[in-house]
């Protein structure tokens, strides 16, 4: 199979890079791979809304608020001409897709409404309810319809094929025969989306938000930047770690602990709930260490987000979805009572390394999305800055890639890699488990929270680092695939996805390991304050075919913004 | 929180030996897991060949649509414990769609069936800007207009429990025609409106049987059905002349004229000389039961004035 531009991944970043490409093009051929049907991509889940200083509701707003906000955020890290750049599209782009249908909600005068969020300040957050990542992703899958986008659903990606310095192609198992293929491209996007499911059981993301993209970018030699920062979310639902948006403080929910007291008055004084994310997730496992939590029958620990006081209108018209996940997935009715939440890992800053264009380092091979670190988020992102960040981005890949494609024939060969994968395939399907991907997924969920978690330390981080190493080592010799078939095989897939999970992992334990500071989301104990003096960089893995790692201190753009203090 | 016992009974497809088979798993687990956790469970514990599509598992990317004892539903929104009968679950795959494997459906026809649709803004360029330095302006009021049928996640939790797609296959689908009365009632679409009523008016609108079976499967709490109504609606006011547009208007004018529905003219004035054999059955069996012929069909009655005028007030109020 050939194909012009072929874009991996169908969520926001994918869709719109695809948008943007079947428009930009005269003729060239565009498709958009996908593991699963593109509607179910994880941006759906995204809830809270997206950032742009449209000063629809606050006239005082401006992209410069915008930067500036978004750059103190990432404690900054965020590469901040990147910054600005996506902040000055934001409402061009926003407005880009109203004209293309999206449903956000109103305020009375017909323009677009805007609500407060954590770490910005003004009210800028655009939403459709607590639903914008859904309305977003249909939208955009409506006008791919539309503009007749090629796609391979239910394809599940393996690796890139290179010739060492130009993009030749990419394997992927076709899902529904079982064939592995190889789908010559003159250019690339990875949109594969995060790889927070590496804490298992403790992550509000999708179950196969498992960093397919970011790990076959590491397997073909392309640098992964900042694999250390990964976010976690104040507000996950206790039992099932899935999300509840910020727009539930943004809205005015309170957190409480067990004595009843609005506990974030200790530690953002003037931002209260609505401080930045990495600060809101420390402050609750803080009052939770040190006995002020709630325990249930089960022993989870947990504090209240209490939207009680908001009463049953506002929360049936500005959060419906969260009054349903919380029925549904807590059984309790937030018009009634308190929502029962904890931290849970949310979002990769990290991801693979590229410039303001979304190039990598092999020429035709692009990314966008959270697979992706330009850097924009630095050491913490920004609620509503993600699905700026995928749309923004997703954009400028899909034109960068058509651009290059234009001007370039297929490259030669590639085919080559279809051999590797066979190979590792057929050693998969014929190894006999000794141990299941069920209790070896647990495991892996287990050593993040406990070892790489919301605070991190040296001790606890080399134990988890030891233990993790010899998950990989068991994975590798215990773990086959029991379901034998060819025909939609999600056993096998199952099983890379978490080989997948467990190359990225090691990444982030190795990462995290040489960070001698707290920066973010990044936190330890041992080293509690920021150091720009020393860790000011972003970090930079590639891996030697030894499987050790190559580590490089990557150039921080701090040309606008000196760095400072953070206080909220 | 405490362990039960139960039995789930699967029903199984194996592609490659086009082999079709119940099978039944004993499991003893948490009485609070979802029927996707009921089935993680099995692949994970009993038999990893189990397959079943699942992503989010919070209700919003719509891969787990399946029949839990003979309905439609989300496995990860439902609670497997409130699904027991006799000991028993029932998992079966989605109808009206083609079985891959397992729980496993090809939604592709019911997509294609989308597409006709045209399930997409054309901009309207009186409402949309043609540059990006401002939004389209649309009140509050004018967004409730289709709010809720923007929840759809395309889960066809709907479509697999459709009536009206047991009988004709060509029957386009519960949430095919919510997206095209989503569109319609959108204040920024430019497709004129009889144009959108002619992508649906042959292949769906009229063969609903109303029976509202998409109301109780959809996760999301929207009504296709009854905007399917909508769809018969629009269609009369944009003068579509056909059997269910005459018979609409054939049926409020004799409410209107007489307080009754006319049941002997109807059949003619919607269905013109198809109407004439039901017609000449109807006047046979009326003359049998020695009913006189000006009795045939309704007559006006005393105080049909006071209906007229709240016909008339509600008409003014809705407008």
């Amino acid at each position: 199979m050939k194909v012009d531009v072929l874009i991996i991944g169908a969520g926001g970043a994918g869709l719109y890079a695809a948008l943007s490409a079947a428009k930009e093009t005269k003729g060239l051929n565009v498709a958009v791979m996908s593991k699963i049907y593109p509607t179910r991509s994880h941006t759906g889940a995204a809830q809270g809304g997206i950032n742009a200083a449209l000063a629809n509701v606050d006239p005082s707003d401006n992209e410069s608020a915008h930067t500036f906000d978004t750059i103190k955020g990432s404690d900054y890290l965020a590469d901040q001409k990147a910054v600005k750049y996506m902040c000055y599209e934001a409402p061009r782009i926003v407005r880009e897709m109203e004209h293309m249908g999206v449903p956000f909600s109103r305020i009375n005068n017909g323009k677009i409404a805007q609500r407060p969020f954590g770490g910005a300040s003004k009210d800028r957050t655009c939403y459709s309810a607590d639903k914008m990542g859904h309305v977003m992703l249909h939208t955009l899958y409506e006008q791919c319809l539309k503009n007749e986008v090629n796609f391979l659903n239910e394809w599940f990606f393996l690796n890139i094929a290179h010739d060492g310095e130009r993009v030749q192609g990419v394997s992927a198992i076709n899902i529904a025969t079982g064939e592995t293929q190889f789908i010559k491209a003159k250019s690339v996007i990875l949109a594969t989306g995060g790889h927070s499911r590496m804490y298992w059981g403790y992550t509000s993301n999708a179950l196969g938000c498992t960093g397919d993209g970011t790990a076959a970018a590491l397997r073909a030699g392309v640098p992964l930047k900042d694999m250390e920062f990964l976010q976690f979310h104040p507000t996950g639902l206790r039992k099932s770690a899935i999300l509840v948006t910020e727009a539930a403080r943004g809205e005015g929910g309170h957190l409480k602990n067990n004595l009843g007291e609005r506990f974030m008055s200790k530690y953002a004084p003037s931002k209260m709930e609505l401080g930045p994310r990495d600060l809101v997730s420390r402050s609750i496992m803080q009052e939770i260490r040190e006995g002020r939590g709630f325990k249930d029958e089960e022993g989870r620990e947990f504090v209240h987000l209490d939207l009680t006081h908001l009463g049953a209108k506002k929360i049936k018209e500005r959060l419906p979805q969260i009054r349903e996940l919380a029925i549904d997935f807590e059984g309790i009715d937030p018009i009634e009572t308190p929502i029962p939440i904890k931290p849970t890992a949310h979002y990769a800053m990290g991801g693979i390394d590229t410039n303001l264009k979304c190039e990598t380092n092999i020429e035709g091979l692009y990314a966008a999305g959270e697979s992706q670190c330009v850097s924009v988020h630095g050491s913490n992102r920004l609620g509503g800055n993600s699905l700026l960040d995928i749309v923004v981005f997703g954009h400028v890949a899909g034109l960068e890639a058509v651009r290059y494609a234009e001007g370039v024939d297929f490259a030669k060969g590639g085919e080559e890699i279809l051999q590797k994968d066979k190979k590792m395939i057929e050693e998969l399907m014929n190894r006999e488990s000794k141990e299941t991907l069920g209790d070896l997924r647990d495991e892996l969920g287990e050593i993040m929270f406990r070892h790489f978690g919301v605070f991190k330390n040296e001790k606890e981080m080399k134990e988890g680092y030891a233990k993790l190493k010899n998950l990989i080592e068991r994975a590798n010799k215990n773990l086959g695939v029991e379901d034998k078939s060819k025909v939609f095989n999600l056993d096998l897939q199952s099983t890379l996805e978490f080989f997948n999970l467990l190359e990225l992992a090691d990444v982030l334990a190795y990462t995290s390991l040489e960070r001698k500071e707290s920066r973010g989301s990044f936190y330890r104990d041992d080293y509690e304050t920021r150091d720009d003096e020393n860790f000011l960089y972003h970090s930079m893995v590639t891996k030697n075919s030894d499987g050790s790692f190559n580590y490089e201190k990557g150039k921080v753009d701090i040309s606008m913004y000196e760095p400072a203090e953070r206080v909220y | 929180m405490k362990n039960i016992k139960y039995t789930a009974k699967i029903k199984r497809y194996n592609p490659e030996k086009k082999e079709s088979y119940w099978q039944d798993f004993e499991v003893e687990v948490e009485d609070t897991l979802t029927v996707l956790e009921l089935l993680m469970y099995i692949k994970d514990k009993i038999d990893s060949t189990l397959t079943f599509r699942s992503f989010c598992r919070s209700a919003i990317c719509g891969s787990c649509a399946m029949l839990i004892n003979g309905r439609s539903g989300l496995a990860c929104k439902i609670q497997a414990k409130d699904k027991i009968r006799n000991g028993v679950v029932k998992i079966e795959p989605l109808q009206h769609l083609p079985v891959i494997k397992d729980l496993v459906v090809d939604i592709d026809p019911a997509i294609e069936k989308l597409k006709k649709v045209k399930p997409y803004l054309e901009p309207d360029p009186k409402k949309v800007p043609d540059n990006l330095k401002s939004e389209s302006l649309v009140s509050p009021e004018e967004f409730a207009m289709y709010d809720k049928q923007t929840d759809c996640i395309l889960c066809m939790a709907c479509y697999g429990q459709c009536n009206a797609l047991e009988g004709d296959a060509k029957y386009l689908g519960p949430l095919q025609l919510t997206k095209a009365f989503r569109f319609i009632m959108d204040s920024r679409d430019g497709m004129d409106v009889e144009e959108r009523i002619n992508l649906v008016e042959n292949s769906g609108i009229y063969e609903c049987v109303q029976c509202q079976m998409c109301l109780a499967a959809c996760p999301k709490d929207i009504k296709p059905a009854e905007d399917i109504l909508g769809l018969r609606r629009i269609a009369k006011d944009v003068g579509k002349d056909n059997s269910a547009t005459r018979r609409a208007k054939f049926w409020f004018q004799t409410v209107y004229e007489t307080g009754q529905i006319d049941k002997y003219n109807l059949p003619v004035a919607s269905l013109e000389e198809d109407g004439e054999v039901i017609k000449e059955n109807m006047e046979k069996e009326f003359k049998e039961r020695g009913l006189k012929e000006e009795n045939f069909g309704p007559q006006p009655f005393d105080g049909i004035q006071d209906l007229q005028n709240f016909i008339k007030k509600v008409q003014k109020e809705v407008k």
